[in-house]
């Protein structure tokens, strides 16, 4: 079986490559790649002119929920929808019930991400840092790393105590695991529920300070510089904290870090009339922010860009702003919202925009992803986008479980149409049959 | 060849009533670990630990057991690919297979749970109970019991080795004829 | 054709014109003794949070407008067991209710009932929101003794961060003609108050220089174990209303308080119980203007829009 994808233009950051050229899909492998290559004997060939040819994209934080919310979202919905936003890897987060806290777990949802009903996407889970995600007692991370975690966090319950994030970064250099951390002083947030400012001052809801944010980034670039751990901060939201993250950069700690598309789109005042849609954590900030947040994207202080897709019942989203959970499902949109507002806008240039959404997030975590070369990855990963297809974003027309995405309705630039994983696990129906010849 | 037993849904079905009785009769997930008999029982016994672990909202821990070492029936290997990441000695184990037969390879698993521990409580869980038994063992819990001739084979098919969920019986010919 | 009353911040000044002259019309009424027309409907009184006292000004408004008032406490309701605000606002609307008084503990939640509530929506204070109808009772009791707001200067005094009066107070004086200023500690005011229409003082010497009219806030005592501020008496040397402290305002300076009072904190029993004290008046004219808000939501005035006062008397003849 060889399938070619023919004349895209193809980007791959792993190689710095971006040409117009040709690749065969041979089996179930990259065979060959590059503008001049042997098309014969081939079965299927999809004419990809006009499109970008990319590894398959790597979402470093995703939520499936499944244990314990399969309303809101299972690991078949959730890698289905991933297949669809044109993702090939995607992380999935431990803040499920019961947390991912142990080897049986971990082994539990690859199984369940290896079923043939599920999306066709590797899903590598990252491990609860401490037992029950509680910050007391570091979690068996050596055992959960033989059963294949990828990073460790808390997530959405950062760990407040000093001593013990020292001590859990230490064991992670020991076992070789990254900390993705979720960077929030408890104290400082305490309940509250959107940024703190003028939006929060007229709505007469308890914000969310930038220094709880800003506090936790330079104590854990701090600890990681002194302990050596490789931390990657998950979904940076204020000047300040990028700031911190340059600076421990320049220092020489090992730190990545990621922002999510709702924050370099969205500030505090679409917040609006309490809209929930828009309540997110860390919480929606200002212009200012965003304006050093796309420096920042462009200049490479900030390496990732990740979905943070956390799907949520709509019973939840319909609730009154300070009760409604922080979060919005992303996997679908993300390719269009950051082509839009960055790539199109001449922030990022292609090949950056896919560094960011797959090479970089593959080789923080060490995925075998995030490049075309032939038998670099175990089997062909391929993203095919159309960069300049517009269309408008119907959060009811996801395979996500969940509805609660402030991208719904807005006109969008660029959109994932066939993912190859293997074999095509997803073609978008704008990815017209014409473009498809079968030779027989 | 064979008559198809039980497809992917039915499997999926059968399984979520065997966790609910499970948990049922241990009044909840207190103390419960499940061990699967590799190889075919192992796959099965992932996917009835996390059944109990979506219902209870706690996690059931999993191990493998590898009997090759206990066989009565065959030389010993080499390896042992047991795997039981928690403590075995006080807790209720739930020990999994997928097929139980003759009882000869629940006799070696048990003799090989015993290295790795003193449960409070051992009781076995199977996907098919086929009859012909040839040791006084019973299972506590059985998916479904067929009626088999001696040299049918009962194949247990899991996704993860097989690439399908099903349990088919092929009809064979007597040993020695 | 309905409409919500969800925040004085919202409103434009015709509107809060049309409400206060409404409240006006109603007080005169009332005490004059004459009879006002049945509105014939049903106003759900849906409290998530005590209080006694705006529900019983709510009540006195409904009874004086022939309205018929239900109470929907949240105590031994089935809000305590577990049901979402979504569910009980649908409940409510299929029990054919016609109107909904809402007091909750977070802010939005009216706006949020009002998505699936098809009559009028009351707010009576939502967290640190708003609290609309004390604005206007408030206003309507300036009003009576300064004839109008423009050109006053109010000062609101007290922990303004937590204060649904003090946003709703604010909104509504601004948007009169009044200039606000907002007088209290570091600690219990917006960390970002630039949207906010007033002017931020920290002592309340300055705060309440030559001011026409002072607000004073009931100060909470859980403030004090949040670590908002040092101790109750530190707080009331320096933020207390008392007779030294009114000397810095205007001679004839109203006080106010939305009550309950802290005798002892936010004022002492000379300043509550003075000359300058209007305070009791502010709980009768909640009343009326509860009764114009009540009114106001359920008749908008249809194009061409007549004068509230003589849409009020071809109702009641």
């Amino acid at each position: 079986m060889r399938t070619l994808l023919k004349n895209g233009r193809i980007l791959d950051p792993s190689q710095d490559l971006d040409v117009i050229g040709h690749i065969m899909i041979e089996d179930d492998q990259i065979a060959a790649m590059g503008p001049d290559i042997p098309s014969d004997d081939v079965d299927d060939i999809y004419d990809c002119t006009g499109l970008w040819i990319c590894p398959g994209l790597v979402d470093p934080h995703v939520h499936l929920r499944e244990p314990g919310r399969e309303d809101e979202e299972t690991i078949v919905s959730g890698t289905q929808a991933a297949a669809a936003g044109g993702f090939t890897t995607i992380c999935c987060m431990p803040n499920t019930w019961p947390p991912l806290d142990n080897p049986s777990l971990v082994d539990f949802i690859l199984d369940r991400a290896a079923s043939p009903e599920a999306g066709g996407v590797f899903v590598a889970p990252v491990g609860a840092l401490t037992v029950g995600m509680r910050g007391e007692q570091i979690a068996d991370l050596a055992a959960m790393k033989r059963a294949g975690i990828v990073a460790a966090s808390d997530e959405e319950f950062p760990i407040q105590s000093s001593f013990i994030m020292q001590k859990a970064m230490e064991t992670c250099v020991q076992v070789d695991l990254p900390i993705m951390a979720h960077c929030e002083d408890l104290s400082l947030s305490n309940g509250g529920a959107m940024n703190e400012g003028a939006m929060s001052a007229v709505l007469g809801v308890k914000g969310i300070p930038r220094s709880a944010e800003e506090i936790m980034v330079m104590r854990n670039c701090l600890l990681s510089l002194h302990t050596g751990c490789q931390l990657h901060v998950m979904r940076v939201s204020t000047w300040g904290a990028i700031e911190m993250i340059r600076q421990a950069k320049y220092l020489g700690a090992p730190v990545t870090c990621e922002v999510s598309p709702q924050h370099f789109v969205f500030t505090e005042e679409h917040v609006g009339e309490f809209d929930t849609h828009f309540k997110m954590l860390p919480p929606l900030r200002t212009q200012v922010d965003i304006d050093i947040m796309l420096q920042a994207l462009q200049e490479g202080t900030i390496d990732v860009i990740s979905s943070d897709h956390s799907p949520h019942a709509s019973h939840k989203t319909q609730a009154p702003f300070e009760d409604a959970p922080f979060g919005q499902v992303g996997l679908e949109s993300i390719v269009g919202v950051t082509l839009t507002h960055l790539t199109h806008r001449g922030i990022l240039t292609p090949l950056e925009t896919i560094r960011k959404l797959s090479t970089k997030p593959a080789q923080i975590l060490r995925l075998d992803a995030g490049t075309l070369k032939p038998g670099e990855t175990p089997i062909a990963q391929i993203t095919v986008i159309d960069p300049g297809f517009e269309w408008t974003f119907d959060v009811n027309k996801t395979f996500s479980r969940s509805r609660n995405s402030p991208f719904h309705g807005m006109t969008l630039k660029g959109r994932s149409v066939l993912t190859f994983s293997g074999s095509e696990i997803y073609r978008d129906r704008h990815f017209s049959d014409d473009r498809i010849t079968m030779v027989t | 060849m064979g008559s198809l037993v039980l497809d992917a849904a039915d499997m999926r079905r059968t399984l979520g009533r065997m966790a609910h009785e499970i948990l049922e009769a241990h009044a909840g997930g207190e103390d419960l670990v499940v061990v699967g008999v590799m190889r075919r029982g192992w796959p099965v016994a992932k996917r009835l630990a996390f059944v109990m672990t979506q219902i209870e909202g706690v996690t059931i821990p999993c191990g493998r057991i590898d009997i090759s070492n206990y066989r009565d029936d065959r030389p010993a290997s080499v390896t042992d690919e047991s795997e039981i990441p928690f403590q075995v000695s006080g807790k209720k184990v739930i020990l999994v297979d997928e097929v139980i037969f003759t009882g000869r390879t629940v006799r070696s698993a048990l003799n090989a749970l015993m290295e790795h521990g003193r449960p409070a409580s051992v009781e076995l869980a199977v996907l098919i109970d086929r009859g012909h038994r040839e040791l006084p063992i019973q299972p506590n819990y059985c998916g479904k019991a067929v009626s088999t001739e001696r040299g049918d084979h009962v194949v247990v098919k899991v996704h993860e080795m097989d690439g399908e969920d099903a349990v088919i019986i092929e009809t064979g010919v007597l040993h020695g004829a | 054709m309905a409409r919500n009353l969800l925040s004085i911040r919202h409103l434009n000044p015709d509107q809060i014109e049309e409400l206060l002259t409404l409240g006006r019309e109603f007080k005169q009424w009332v005490v004059e003794g004459k009879e006002i027309a049945r509105l014939n409907r049903v106003v759900g009184q849906l409290f998530f949070e005590n209080s006694t006292r705006t529900r019983v000004s709510f009540e006195q408004a409904a009874h004086y407008l022939g309205l018929k008032s239900v109470n929907f406490s949240t105590t031994g309701s089935s809000l305590k067991k577990g049901e979402t605000l979504k569910d009980t606002i649908l409940t409510l609307r299929y029990e054919r209710l016609n109107g909904l008084v809402m007091r909750h503990p977070s802010s939005g939640a009216p706006a949020l009932a009002a998505r699936y509530f098809p009559g009028p929506v009351l707010n009576a204070g939502d967290g640190r929101h708003e609290h609309p109808t004390q604005a206007l009772a408030d206003a309507l009791t300036i009003r009576e003794r300064k004839g109008s707001l423009e050109g006053l200067t109010v000062a609101i005094v007290g922990d303004v961060e937590h204060s649904r009066v003090a946003r709703s107070n604010a909104w509504l004086m601004a948007k009169m003609g009044a200039n606000v200023r907002f007088v209290g500690p570091r600690t219990l005011m917006p960390a970002h108050s630039g949207l906010l229409p007033g002017d931020v003082f920290y002592d309340l010497e300055s705060g309440i220089k030559d001011a026409d009219v002072i607000i004073a806030l009931r100060l909470q005592r859980e403030r004090m174990s949040d670590g908002l501020i040092g101790s109750i008496g530190e707080y009331a040397r320096q933020y207390q209303i008392n007779r030294d402290k009114l000397r810095y305002a205007a001679p004839d300076v109203l006080l106010l308080h939305p009550g309950p009072i802290n005798r002892g904190i936010e004022l002492d029993d000379a300043a509550a119980d003075g000359e300058q004290s209007v305070i009791t008046a502010q709980v009768e004219n909640g009343i009326f203007v509860r009764m114009a808000a009540l009114y106001w939501c359920f008749y908008e005035p249809e194009p061409p829009k007549p004068a509230p006062k003589s849409r009020a008397k071809k109702v009641k003849a």
